[in-house]
């Protein structure tokens, strides 16, 4: 078992290395998100358009500017408004993208060999599952490795916890928990994202095994946009986004709940896979 | 090893692609399907390979029923329409890959495997860059090299030369004299009757005719 899962990871990793490029093109768009709105705080705030020194700005801020989906439907009667979160949203669906059709192209090419040497088709989907796990944490750490880099270029503070009066004046939403440890605000701006990816891919992937990739991907995205939504904490996507987290402190997605909700939810997704893969003809 | 199929039946919708298939096969003996397209001889090899599942009767591999988590023979070497490997790496590196699974051979196994098939030279060019012919070959030398005891190879001639031909042929005579069970589907009648000690016949999925070699090399018709 161990021996495939190396095989998997090695060679599946290394295959797939480009679909790695589209944490470099999220980051891209989170960085090019973080200047805009770094421009109008700047002139906000100093008078200068490029004074982005004197904000105070942290990882924290690009992660949650960027990556922090959304507040939900803020303000009330004829001034409520709602703003669909973009980036956050296609920061969780390009790993699901990324990890979408592991199981269903290998099935039928290269897979065969693989399973007809494990003599299990359950090994030959665990090692599909993991390989799929490790390619959405390669993904966020090439993500936020690539923000980190440009914080530290830019001589912002890379600490995870976001600068107050930047997250106020951005969401309009006071930054409830100040008090905040830095330990729960990199769990909730880092793991939580993580581990919900991590499940929807795990699901994503069993769906495949039913029914055409594409449909498991319209499935996926439409769930994820329905979080965004509702509050939800079936909405998976609520954990996913760090504004909505109990670090933060407006809503209270906690890391424990997120971490058990999506073991759960892993676990059934591989268990689910393993039933369905037993039973499936292989041609 | 001894692969026997007892009354298999493989439905898919409403149509049997393999209607009532009784048969018995054992080491040291190459076993040619033979019929038109579409008749179910590869189906057969899918489901003596366990990629595929009776809908009903059983396929057993020395007594025991490919069923649940080991439904795959346990020593077995495929080769099914198609021979699909990653691209990217070379032919050599695609098996070396594939043997380090099992680990039952090392590289020089590979090599030999490779030499056996006659690409060696090509080892270590993209398998992405190789033609159709080289393309078979590797996926003949994926299926011998582990010298496996159940070998299924599903149309091996398809684009290999002559000369390919020849030496598929001699590698088919040589895992048959080293004991292994093989079980090889062709459409070039003379091929078939050259490589194999008894051919079935296929006729919309049932088996209508079972020829024998007999002493003087010549097969006669003997009893389903």
């Amino acid at each position: 078992m161990y021996k495939v899962i190396r095989y998997d990871l090695r060679y599946g990793v290394l295959e797939g290395w480009r679909k790695l490029l589209l944490a470099v093109g999220m980051g891209a768009l989170v960085l090019a998100n973080c200047y805009i709105v770094f421009v109008s705080l700047s002139l906000y705030f100093t008078g200068e358009i490029w004074n982005f020194g004197s904000l105070g700005a942290s990882l924290g801020d690009m992660i949650v500017l960027g990556l922090g989906g959304n507040f939900g439907r803020t303000g009330s009667g004829s001034t409520s408004s709602f703003v669909f979160p973009t980036l956050w949203y296609l920061s969780v669906l390009f790993p699901c993208y990324m990890t979408l059709t592991l199981a269903s192209d290998d099935i039928s090419s290269g897979g065969v060999q693989i399973m007809s040497r494990l003599r299990g088709r359950g090994r030959w989907w665990l090692s599909k599952c993991a390989l799929g796990a490790v390619l959405v944490v390669l993904y966020y750490a090439a993500l936020y490795a690539l923000l980190w880099l440009v914080c530290v270029l830019m001589g912002f503070s890379s600490s995870a916890v976001p600068n107050e009066a930047i997250f106020n004046t951005y969401f309009d939403v006071v930054f409830v928990a100040s008090e905040t440890t830095p330990a729960a605000l990199f769990a909730a701006l880092i793991l939580q994202p993580m581990l919900v990816t991590v499940a929807l891919s795990l699901i994503q992937m069993a769906m495949t095994l039913i029914v055409k990739p594409i449909y498991a991907f319209i499935a996926v995205a439409a769930y994820l946009a329905a979080s965004t939504l509702s509050f939800s904490p079936a909405l998976l996507g609520n954990f996913a986004m760090p504004v909505r987290s109990s670090a933060i402190g407006v809503y209270n997605f906690d890391f424990l709940s997120c971490l058990l909700i999506c073991a759960a939810v892993s676990a059934i997704a591989v268990l689910a896979g393993w039933w369905k893969i037993a039973k499936t003809d292989i041609l | 090893m001894e692969i026997e199929l007892k009354n298999v039946t493989k439905t898919f919708g409403h149509t049997n692609v393999i209607e009532d298939v009784s048969m018995s096969m054992r080491s040291g003996r190459v076993y040619g399907l033979q019929g038109i397209n579409g008749c179910g001889k590869t189906m057969l090899m899918r489901l003596i390979s366990g990629l595929i599942h009776p809908t009903s009767g059983q396929v057993c591999v020395d007594g025991k029923p490919l069923v649940g988590e080991n439904s795959f023979p346990e020593s077995m070497g495929l080769l099914i329409e198609n021979p699909s490997f990653l691209k990217s790496y070379s032919g050599r590196k695609n098996l070396e890959m594939l043997a380090s699974i099992r680990g039952r051979i090392d590289g020089k196994g590979v090599q030999n495997a490779l030499e056996r098939v006659g690409l060696a030279e090509n080892a270590d060019k993209k398998y992405g860059k190789y033609s159709l012919g080289m393309r078979q070959k590797l996926g003949i030398a994926c299926a011998v090299m582990e010298r496996p005891d159940l070998i299924l190879l599903d149309e091996p001639f398809i684009s290999l030369d002559e000369a390919a031909v020849e030496r598929t042929v001699q590698i088919i005579r040589e895992e048959k004299d080293r004991g292994a069970l093989i079980i090889l589907s062709c459409h070039d009648y003379d091929l078939l009757t050259g490589c194999s000690d008894e051919i079935y016949k296929i006729v919309a999925g049932k088996l209508a005719h079972r020829l024998v070699r007999d002493g003087s090399g010549q097969f006669k018709e003997a009893a389903l």
